[in-house]
């Protein structure tokens, strides 16, 4: 798979590019040949450029070949010659390719990871929780020793003056 | 030493006795139904994933500090105009019911930092507001116990001051640079509906839980002043 690629992007769309190109140059040629009135229009269109002589009528202009098209006709080529992509391969480092590729790899991992890990990060989450119930906990027993405290103090404070009530008495 | 204040705490304590067990116990069911509606029904947001759980609670304790901050701050307005010691009890317990509401909205705050912005704290402006109130709310529990015989009216004055700085606090998000946004735009009124629904629900619990607090802490404020009061009272029959 990623020799199929490699070879689509360091073989087909090179050569594509150079069909492309060589198609309009052909066509441009002509006419700096030529010399005619009919020079090529802006769009560079090869059929605009054909010379058109007296008393004949100008050519239809021909529709450009599409990127399928010329992906086709690369492929033709590459299968016609089953040692051009090895011989392609071969000119890379490969060892540089490798690396590169498993370097991506690990971005992508790291970047899914971390993905992940905001999606569910419930050990935050848990940890605000936890934290909610147990400032609460701690001042319900706070509340409730001092609550048990003043309760003692406030008997033998009550019994005290009882007793010193009664003693006056 | 007046009658009343020669009751039995528990006498006093009467609407406490089941008030609090009641509303403890609405706040137990509440707290059970809003987690599950936090977990199970609200579907994770889309920016702040599950981090925005903690949200739900966060938020709560928040409006439950400002609550915490504004009945201790008029308590400490109606003691200062009154000299009544029911409203210092009232204004100690909103004090160090805040304190505790703010504790966990801080923490809480932080950790939510933490897993969104990947720091512990940042010096923002509602962050560091937040901060010095609950501050003044420490400094006036210390007052309490430490300021002496004058403590009463030195606190009631930082409860003001405290109490003055809510709305900064909470208008200053509309400045805030990085804090989710409140508003009509913000982070509560765009909520989906299942959202709201367990964000109301979360408010509505910690209210029951506030309130249960507030009224168990201001029994145990009048049983201290009860306790301050019978000293006198022994000293003087000789007793001490």
């Amino acid at each position: 798979m990623f020799k199929a690629l490699l070879v689509f992007l360091f073989a087909v769309v090179p050569a594509s590019a150079a069909i492309a190109g060589n198609g309009s140059d052909a066509a441009a040629a002509p006419t700096a040949s030529a010399g005619s009135a009919a020079a090529p229009t802006a769009s560079g269109s090869a059929a605009e450029a054909v010379p058109v002589a007296q008393g004949e009528l100008a050519q239809p202009p021909q529709p450009a070949p599409s990127p399928a098209d010329l992906r086709a006709t690369c492929a033709a080529a590459l299968n016609a010659n089953p040692t051009f992509a090895n011989d392609l391969l071969r000119q890379l480092d490969e060892k540089k390719v490798v690396e590169l590729a498993k370097a991506q790899e690990a971005f992508a991992n790291v970047q899914v990871e971390a993905g992940a890990r905001v999606a569910k990060n419930q050990r935050h989450v848990i940890m605000a929780y936890a934290v909610m119930w147990v400032a609460a906990a701690v001042f319900v027993l706070f509340l409730w020793l001092r609550q048990r405290a003043l309760r003692s103090q406030i008997d033998v404070l009550r019994s005290d003056l009882a007793a010193a009530l009664k003693d006056n008495k | 030493m007046n009658s009343q204040n020669n009751q039995p705490t528990g006498a006093r304590g009467s609407t406490a006795s089941w008030l609090v067990p009641l509303l403890t116990l609405l706040a137990a069911v509440g707290f059970a139904s809003c987690v599950w509606m936090v977990f199970v029904v609200t579907p994770v947001a889309d920016v702040l994933f599950f981090n925005q759980k903690i949200f739900y609670f966060h938020v709560a304790n928040a409006f439950m500090l400002f609550l915490s901050v504004f009945v201790c701050g008029f308590a400490s307005v109606v003691f200062l105009k009154k000299r009544d010691g029911k409203w210092d009890d009232i204004a100690i317990a909103g004090a160090e019911v805040a304190v505790m509401f703010g504790l966990v909205v801080l923490i809480t705050g932080s950790i939510w930092a933490k897993a969104a912005w990947d720091v512990w704290w940042k010096w923002e402006k509602r962050l560091t507001m937040s901060l010095l109130l609950w501050l003044v709310l420490v400094a006036y529990v210390i007052v309490r116990r430490f300021a002496g015989a004058s403590a009463d009216r030195l606190a009631a004055g930082l409860a003001v001051f405290g109490c003055v700085g809510i709305p900064f606090i909470y208008f200053m998000v509309e400045k805030s640079d990085n804090h989710p946004q409140a508003g009509k735009e913000g982070v509560v009124a765009t909520l989906a509906t299942d959202m709201k629904l367990a964000f109301w629900g979360s408010v509505l619990t910690f209210f029951f839980w506030f309130v249960a607090l507030l009224i168990s802490r201001i029994h145990s404020a009048r049983a201290e002043r009860e306790v301050r009061e019978l000293r006198e009272s022994a000293m003087d029959a000789g007793v001490l």
